[in-house]
């Protein structure tokens, strides 16, 4: 019983920087109604010059984040740029196909310039770990929760707040009435991929100030948790992306620790499967009510 | 040819809203019979019901059988046959092909080369009929909206449908073109054919209905021939907003 | 032959069932992340057969083949349900799910005092049958040409009796083919059987050419590449995807000059294309246009 909330505890922490990835591909799928799977390699490229630029100068954890955000940012745009806002019309299948194009250049690109197997990033300051009824909470942890806790804050306050996050509900909501309200959707679009890729830069930097090193196999590592995380939670729901993401850190914690690393991927996908298959809404979504009928 | 098409207590909801109210409706074989309402009385999911891409409750009958229970594709293969208000064909695939396919979609697969080269020659006597044979191998983006409508009245005629039901098919037409439409719509499409007609022109529900109902929040408020119900002045301000001399 | 020009060729032919595979799919409307499921449970099944077995090469790689159909056909009755990102992703956690299970499968047996068969995460060594039966790289090379120009030849029948229209029917528009009469959801299925059928067939060949495999050659990559080779080689014509495989391992495998930078080159080569033309370099309009011309 004390393993299952231990289990919880840490599921939950790695489950928020799972949350944030979720949120960034649901910006990008809301607004543009396409999946950008180059994603997780362009935070990647945050992540590498992060890690580089404390390398170079010892730029310590202040640094590597400035530079965390500015490379993810910069890839991120690059995508946005000639896989999205270059293809137009009907064409979700190529921007999908041109992001996963652009993924390979990404991850060769690092690849190349860093030819170690893992490259150092600067770790989160120590912090006494806290203890109470027999759980342990990391101190680690504790820093996650709370940076991911005010991201999502500051998250929703733009979303649910500001002018600019009106014009992306609208756009999400109908690409024609967002044009027709005067939206410049191009200009929204664009805004939003930079704001996935800031939210998608915070969970990288968690991830790899936690682990205090990086891999040239995040890139792939980001997409698979973020798509999965997002597709438990319900496709195109911000609330349901928080909801996948937490479910996920939970689930992989408790099978990692009463089954074993190798059943946890198991666990994992066959759990996506079955979700997708009986629960198609996801955690957040409702079934469909509608009279029309599947084919 | 033609078959009859009887519904009996048809009723849709949208969650709250009540799209049709128990509606009763029959069509004898091989006439048409005109639908006319105002927008949102429940005209064009008349049409997405007895197609089964919406699902509601009540029974429709195809020469007296038993339909509602059938899914979409099974329906079309007893001769149901749709045209859209934007009309709707296959982008990707030059005029030919759409009607080739569209013949195609009900009949076996496996056949010889004679038959295919039979069947060529007459699915392009068939464009022919309806104007398109200069356009056989263009792609339907290069047609006007004009034509593609005539393209989606050709695949229907192609097909050997029972029953054909037109959604508007003079939305976006001019007036010329309405006439023209009018005219091949009688001499090719409608001659041995079971046609439910909505439609907005009143001028073609006079000149091609037997009969005409008139609906409103999906239930039937006036039925009788075209020039009975057209008559009434209650009838007119429901259809066109405000009192019109027809 | 050099040799190295046999092993360049064996590969695009095996990789081409699995871009065929996908291509399929393609054009009943769905990307499906998952064919590398069928290419290695083909190449598991088959290599099993012919190493553990011991059964003849040709029941091996076909006992793969319709293996990957039926389980592609299983998998798809309740995914066909799905479109677009849905089914992506269903696809991807059916591969992961397989690759993962892969990974803890162990089914080895004492083959003349060795052990022989998966073990996990270790691979799948010793699937010698062609080599122990004497076949050189080059006949082998043969045999996987032959087997690909029938499937090309088989899907060229299929065109004439507007099998392949009707899928593409159901790829452009399924509400308006099923008003049509197609029966949309028997296509779906029918689609996935011979999409998995096609990689596994792939996959029973590629196991014994390589006469080793492990779970990780499966991995989302290998999934993605198949369809991003349709993509950029066209949905027109079955010759697409071929175009497709034939540019990333024949034109850039060969250029050694670029090896360092082959994803480089190869994901700008695509993201050009694509923007240029989003359905491929042999797409349905310039296929028709071909098509319309030889008519003339």
């Amino acid at each position: 019983m004390l393993d299952l909330a231990q289990n919880t505890m840490d599921g939950i922490a790695a489950g928020s920087a799972y949350a944030l990835l979720a949120i960034g591909f649901t910006l990008i799928f809301g607004v543009m109604r396409r999946l950008n799977i180059a994603f997780g390699p362009s935070i990647m490229v945050g992540v590498f010059l992060g890690a580089w630029v404390n390398a170079q100068w010892s730029a310590g954890l202040i640094g590597a984040t400035i530079a965390t955000f500015a490379g993810a940012l910069v890839a991120s745009i690059y995508v946005e740029r000639l896989s999205f806002a270059a293809i137009r019309g009907d064409a979700a299948l190529a921007s999908m196909a041109s992001s996963f194009a652009l993924w390979m250049q990404l991850e060769q690109g690092v690849a190349l310039a860093f030819p170690g197997r893992t490259t150092a990033f600067p770790t989160l300051p120590p912090l006494l770990d806290v203890q109470f009824v027999g759980l342990i909470l990391h101190g680690d942890d504790i820093l996650v929760l709370t940076v991911a806790g005010i991201a999502l804050f500051l998250l929703h306050r733009l979303i649910y707040r500001s002018h600019f996050g009106l014009e992306m509900r609208a756009l999400a909501d109908s690409a024609e009435a967002a044009a027709v309200s005067r939206v410049n959707t191009k200009r929204v679009a664009f805004l939003t991929f930079c704001l996935a890729a800031l939210i998608g830069a915070v969970a990288g930097l968690l991830i790899a100030a936690t682990d205090g090193q990086v891999s040239p196999k995040f890139g792939l590592w980001a997409t698979i948790k973020g798509l999965v995380a997002m597709m438990i939670g319900g496709l195109g729901s911000l609330r349901g992306a928080l909801l996948g993401g937490l479910a996920l850190g939970i689930v992989e914690a408790q099978a990692q620790w009463y089954l074993g690393a190798a059943a946890r991927e198991i666990v994992v996908f066959g759990l996506l499967f079955l979700c997708l298959i009986a629960l198609p809404g996801g955690l957040a979504g409702m079934r469909e009510t509608g009279a029309e009928r599947k084919l | 040819m033609g078959a009859s098409l009887d519904i009996t207590g048809l009723t849709l909801r949208f969650g709250g809203v009540t799209a049709l109210d128990g509606l009763d409706l029959s069509v004898a074989s091989g006439t048409v019979l005109g639908v006319a309402g105002p927008n949102g009385s429940g005209k064009s999911s008349l049409i997405n019901v007895l197609t089964g891409h919406y699902q509601a409750n009540g029974k429709i009958a195809l020469d007296g059988q038993p339909i509602e229970h059938l899914a979409t594709s099974e329906r079309a293969r007893l001769g149901l046959v749709r045209t859209f208000q934007t009309p709707r064909v296959y982008r990707r695939m030059s005029v030919i092909d759409n009607m080739r396919v569209a013949v195609h979609a009900t009949q076996a697969i496996f056949r010889g080369r004679s038959d295919r080269r039979h069947r060529d020659g007459r699915l392009r006597d068939d464009l022919a009929i309806f104007g398109l044979s200069h356009r056989a191998d263009a792609l339907p983006d290069a047609l006007t909206p004009y034509e593609l409508r005539l393209l989606e009245l050709a695949r229907a005629h192609a097909t050997g449908a029972t029953v054909v039901l037109l959604d508007e098919p003079s939305a976006g037409a001019s007036e010329d073109e309405a006439h023209r439409l009018s005219r091949i719509l009688i001499e090719h499409l409608m001659p041995g054919r079971t046609v439910l007609l909505v439609e907005h022109r009143l001028d073609m529900l006079r000149a091609l209905c037997a009969d005409l109902v008139v609906l409103r929040a999906g239930r039937k408020i006036a039925f009788g021939s075209p020039s009975a119900v057209l008559d009434s002045r209650e009838i007119r301000t429901c259809l066109m907003g405000e009192p019109v001399d027809a | 032959m050099d040799p190295y020009l046999v092993s360049v060729l064996s590969n695009i032919g095996l990789f081409s069932f699995l871009a065929l595979s996908a291509w399929i799919l393609l054009l009943g409307g769905e990307i499906s992340f998952g064919q590398q499921a069928y290419f290695a449970i083909g190449a598991y099944a088959a290599g099993i057969a012919s190493a553990v077995w011991a059964w003849p090469f040709t029941a091996a790689v076909l006992w793969g083949a319709v293996l990957g159909a039926g389980i592609g056909a299983l998998i798809a009755w309740p995914a066909a349900r799905f479109t677009g990102v849905h089914y992506a992703i269903a696809t991807l956690a059916f591969a992961e799910l397989t690759r993962a299970a892969l990974n803890v499968f162990h089914y080895q047996r004492d083959v003349d005092g060795y052990l022989t068969g998966p073990d996990g995460a270790n691979g799948f060594g010793d699937i010698r049958w062609v080599y122990e039966a004497g076949i050189e790289p080059g006949p082998y090379l043969a045999v996987i040409a032959t087997l690909l120009l029938a499937v090309i030849a088989l899907i060229g029948l299929a065109a004439r009796l507007d099998v392949m229209a009707q899928l593409r029917m159901v790829g452009e528009d399924p509400i308006l083919a099923a008003m049509q009469g197609v029966r949309v959801l028997r296509w779906k299925i029918g689609a996935a059987a011979a999409a998995g059928g096609l990689a596994g067939l792939g996959g029973g060949l590629y196991a014994h050419f390589a006469t080793y495999v492990e779970p990780a050659q499966f991995s989302v990559m290998t999934g993605v590449h198949a369809v991003a080779y349709g993509l950029i080689g066209g949905l027109g014509t079955a010759l697409g995807p071929i175009l497709g495989v034939l540019i990333d391992i024949g034109l850039l495998e060969s250029l050694r000059a670029l090896a360092a930078y082959r994803m480089i080159v190869f994901g700008g080569l695509v993201a050009i294309i694509l923007i240029l033309r989003p359905r491929g370099l042999l797409d349905e309009t310039l296929v028709a246009k071909v098509r319309a011309w030889a008519r003339r």
